[in-house]
């Protein structure tokens, strides 16, 4: 089973890449970005499941999985999120500190597995300013090794600055 | 063996029973270490209160953790039926603070007959409330129920 590596530049302090952060203003509509390939372990699967609590038979019973339309452990759909974040690199407007959650839509393919290789390919679609913030939006397309859809997800972020 | 749930079977307007979970920093905390997402709004107290986050200087919930909720009543509801989740869209209308309990429901609102049947899907409304009724989320889901 493949080893989980996180990108080498992957850092907890969010403000460490702070000042590599471009503001709101210099965005550039249609700007587009690739994530780093992320192998999804086992136990990856297994701590997103712990953290979200969301314990249903198929992210964590071998046995049920089996046995259901799966035929295998699956990870919980919203696993793409932290994995696209774990891997888009820290100048990305996406990990500018404070910058707040507005919604976002997910639109799922093909289920991620244990040993799965997920890459995304990202977009700048969108930005504008609504009663006094402003909005970045992005359109990203989820892959895995095989060059299957694992999800389209859109969405943004309000940006501080 | 539990029959599973049959597309023709399901009415609009069927509300999913809720499910509710309380909110603390060491969940909050566990979801930044789960989602790998340390943004400070969600793990760095002192720094909530240094910017005055959102007007109460607090640490906010991870959106994602509530869309991440909003998903589980479907998938709860979808899966032993040997369907699956297709979309799930969700605003973000107030933030979560340590200290809450969320209630997510969800509400079927449309169903969709396919050329194949086990295509069919349904769309909900979902969406959770706080301790207080007030909505933190709304959004959509769509789920396949194939039999």
């Amino acid at each position: 089973m493949p080893e989980e590596k996180l990108p080498e530049w992957f850092e907890k302090d969010f403000f460490l890449h702070d000042k590599q952060q471009r503001s709101w203003d210099e965005l550039e509509v249609g700007e587009e970005y690739e994530t780093v390939p992320f192998t999804v372990t086992a136990e990856r699967i297994a701590k997103y499941v712990e953290g979200t609590e969301d314990y249903n038979p198929v992210f964590c019973d071998e046995e049920a999985a089996k046995d259901s339309q799966f035929g295998g452990i699956i990870a919980p759909p919203t696993i793409v999120v932290p994995i696209v974040f774990a891997t888009t690199p820290p100048d990305i407007w996406i990990k500018m500190p404070g910058a707040i959650n507005p919604g976002q839509k997910l639109e799922f393919g093909v289920p991620v597995r244990p040993g799965d290789t997920i890459r995304c390919k990202a977009r700048l679609t969108d930005k504008y300013i609504k009663r006094g913030r402003k909005y970045a939006m992005g359109r990203m397309q989820i892959l895995n090794q095989r060059d299957e859809v694992v999800c389209v997800w859109t969405g943004g972020l309000i940006l501080p600055r | 063996m539990t029959e599973k749930l049959r597309f023709d079977e399901i009415e609009l307007d069927y509300e999913i029973p809720p499910q509710s979970k309380g909110i603390n920093q060491e969940k909050i905390t566990r979801n930044a270490e789960a989602s790998l997402d340390y943004n400070p709004i969600h793990i760095d107290p002192e720094y909530c209160r240094k910017i005055n986050l959102l007007g109460k200087g607090t640490t906010i919930a991870h959106g994602m953790m509530t869309l991440s909720f909003m998903g589980k009543i479907v998938t709860d509801w979808a899966y032993p039926a040997g369907g699956y989740m297709k979309s799930l869209e969700g605003k973000f209308t107030a933030p979560v603070r340590p200290g809450e309990e969320i209630t997510v429901h969800a509400v079927v609102t449309e169903k969709h007959y396919m050329a194949k049947k086990e295509d069919n899907f349904v769309v909900l409304d979902v969406w959770c409330e706080n301790q207080d009724k007030t909505k933190v989320s709304v959004g959509k889901a769509s789920a396949v129920i194939p039999h």
